[in-house]
């Protein structure tokens, strides 16, 4: 079930369990009856240091991976300054909005369509487990042709909460990016089954 | 000068929520609060979460945004009395 923005509200302001609170931080603009919940871009952006980086192999040993300070550069932008989104850039963004989930709630993460229909793009849906603590990080991406000017501040993606059916999961999210307020890029290392497969197969007869 | 009072509720917002500020803080509270954490030998001990060895760069973080937060607020503040 999703929560209206007045449920969201009532829930920030008289958390159910003042041990296991939601929490969004600085308090979002709520617009009530809406199913959704704006929030605004931060002050890191993230891009790629494409001429360091000859591939993004994910199955290189993890010493041969580059770290984050190789593949990525931070850019801090304060509120009164922009950043340019220029065609076929991607960039790594983040909310400005600190969110933490309790145990029997979790959200996904999109773009809004007034961004959308000018080009810019939240590439992925962001998935947001319960227990989650930190910003959020954002894949922007200017698939239009004209470059496009963002400032921190800016209403720039949408979060669903949802009530998890069966209450409150024990399973907490315990991914790397908790309690970040910069965008990382991480790591994808491939799974047991994905490296089996990708095995050579034998020659018969060698 | 130092507000005990606000330290204490700093470092409950870090240690029991991992939360920044919800509200906006003065830097000298925060920023004791920060310390305050930092000389916690049991700092989310008990967390599954956070892992020992990324423990220090969370609280920076919480310190960090904390102070972002009190500066959207005064920002607000701020243009509102101009408007006004």
């Amino acid at each position: 079930m999703i929560l209206k923005a007045d449920q969201v509200e009532h829930e920030l302001e008289n958390p159910p369990d003042r041990e296991d609170p939601l929490v969004i931080t600085p308090k979002p603009k709520l617009e009530y009856g809406a199913a959704s919940i704006d929030l605004r871009l931060g002050r890191w952006f993230s891009t790629s240091r494409q001429s360091r980086i000859p591939l993004i192999d994910v199955y290189a040993k993890s010493e041969e991976k580059p770290t984050e300070a190789k593949l990525s550069k931070f850019h801090y932008v304060p509120f009164d300054e922009s950043f340019v989104l220029h065609p076929k850039a991607f960039v790594l963004g983040v909310t400005l909005e600190w969110i933490r989930l309790p145990a029997d709630r979790a959200a996904y993460v999109i773009g809004r369509s007034s961004w959308g229909r000018h080009g810019l793009i939240i590439a992925t849906a962001t998935g947001v487990h319960p227990g989650f603590t930190g910003c959020l990080t954002l894949e922007l991406s200017n698939v239009g042709e004209i470059p496009i000017r963002v400032q921190p501040g800016l209403t720039i993606c949408q979060i669903f909460i949802h009530e998890m059916a069966t209450g409150a999961s024990k399973d907490v999210d315990r991914s790397s990016f908790i309690g970040k307020r910069k965008p990382e890029r991480g790591t994808i290392e491939p799974d047991e089954i994905a490296r089996r497969l990708a095995r050579k197969t034998e020659e018969p007869g060698t | 000068m130092r507000n005990e009072f606000q330290v204490s509720r700093i470092c409950s917002y870090f240690k029991s929520w991992v939360i920044p500020t919800p509200e906006p803080y003065p830097l000298v509270d925060i920023l004791n609060a920060g310390w305050k954490c930092y000389q916690d030998k049991d700092l989310w001990k008990d967390s599954q979460q956070i892992k020992p060895e990324s423990r220090y760069n969370i609280l920076a973080d919480l310190v960090l945004k904390s102070m972002e937060v009190s500066e959207f607020h005064e920002r607000l503040k701020n243009s509102h009395d101009l408007e006004g």
